[in-house]
């Protein structure tokens, strides 16, 4: 009698630290899904035509940022014309809870204003900010952006500016839930901004 | 060869017109519309070469821009960046297609506004001495409603 006690005590208690690792373990999983983003982005503030814009005014929406500047030849018209699309893709309901930031990097040639105009240009819903030199280099930090300004040597072209061209989809609690390529559709995005919606 | 009869019968028969000895043959051009007063713009086309040789495109020029140039896209470093190429071959009896994100002709200095539906003179100028005289309409930016306006009252 007294072995089976034991039987059943050792069993029960093997079963237990399964359990608990495994859970730690899932725990742990879980947890490296959740950080994915971790470390990425975060709040700044920054100037539209209108005034200084937040990306914590955008609380308890989701935010489509891009980084560009408005004399960008294709790159960013073709961005901004999918953010555009994808607005437009969502139902109503939907596209009041969602929001494009187009943040310029030619901190010497686009004024607030003249990157709002642009970005309302291609949607109301998108909106176009801009700063200092040191305001966006502290920015791009943040969502490890690149950018660089290149001479345009045999072109008639002023200089042009190399960039990141992915689009960070930020969800209602601020953070950085995912991030879509250039290449990306239409339908494809407006599945991962629902995602984002939905999370 | 008369230049200016292919002009005018590019203005009257609209997209295209392809004199009877042009081996290429200009598809679906198209001029993008931009926010009033961007100095600069793009235009899309596919080029398709009826001939066994090859064909390079070496040129462009329109009268509403100061430079046409051919320019392309590579992602590298994680940057998008776009570089003027000098030409763009089109194979032999095959086509070449310049599309966002990839080839296209980049209108620098625009001297006017763009309007959408309204139509752009450009002409190609290739290896062999052979021009083309393309007029692309002005169309809003892919995917995007004719109305740059739309959603104005949503906010």
């Amino acid at each position: 009698m007294t072995r089976q006690w034991w039987v059943l005590t050792l069993l029960l208690l093997g079963a237990a630290v399964l359990g608990l690792g495994g859970g730690l373990w899932m725990q742990q999983r879980s947890n490296q899904v959740v950080d994915l983003y971790a470390g990425l982005g975060g709040d700044f503030t920054l100037a539209a035509g209108t005034g200084p814009v937040s990306l914590a005014d955008y609380r308890d929406q989701v935010v489509m940022l891009f980084f560009g500047y408005t004399q960008c030849p294709d790159v960013c018209p073709t961005d901004l014309a999918r953010m555009s699309a994808v607005l437009d893709g969502l139902t109503n309901e939907e596209s009041a809870q969602v929001v494009g930031l187009f943040v310029s990097v030619d901190t010497e040639r686009d004024t607030p204003r003249q990157v709002s105009d642009y970005a309302a240009f291609f949607h109301q819903r998108i909106v176009g900010i801009t700063g200092s030199a040191d305001e966006i280099a502290a920015v791009a930090k943040k969502y490890y952006v690149l950018y660089q300004q290149v001479e345009g040597d045999n072109t008639a072209l002023g200089y042009t500016i190399d960039h990141s061209a992915s689009t960070y989809l930020i969800g209602r609690d601020g953070k950085v839930k995912g991030l879509v390529q250039h290449s990306i559709s239409v339908g494809e995005m407006i599945k991962a901004v629902r995602a984002v919606l939905a999370s | 060869m008369h230049k200016e009869i292919i002009f005018l019968l590019a203005l009257i028969f609209g997209t295209f017109t392809v004199p009877a000895w042009a081996q290429v043959e200009v598809h679906a051009p198209m001029v993008r519309a931009i926010p009033p007063g961007q100095p600069n713009s793009v235009a899309f086309m596919i080029l398709k070469n009826h001939d066994s040789n090859e064909q390079v495109l070496v040129g462009a020029r329109s009268n509403v821009a100061t430079a046409v140039e051919l320019h392309n896209h590579i992602m590298a470093e994680g940057m998008m960046k776009m570089r003027r190429i000098e030409q763009a071959v089109v194979p032999g009896h095959g086509q070449v297609e310049l599309k966002p994100g990839g080839l296209h002709l980049m209108l620098i200095g625009l001297n006017q506004n763009l309007e959408v539906g309204e139509r752009v003179t450009i002409e190609l100028e290739f290896a062999d001495g052979q021009r083309l005289i393309v007029a692309a309409p002005v169309r809003m930016p892919e995917g995007m409603k004719h109305e740059a306006d739309h959603g104005k009252h949503s906010d």
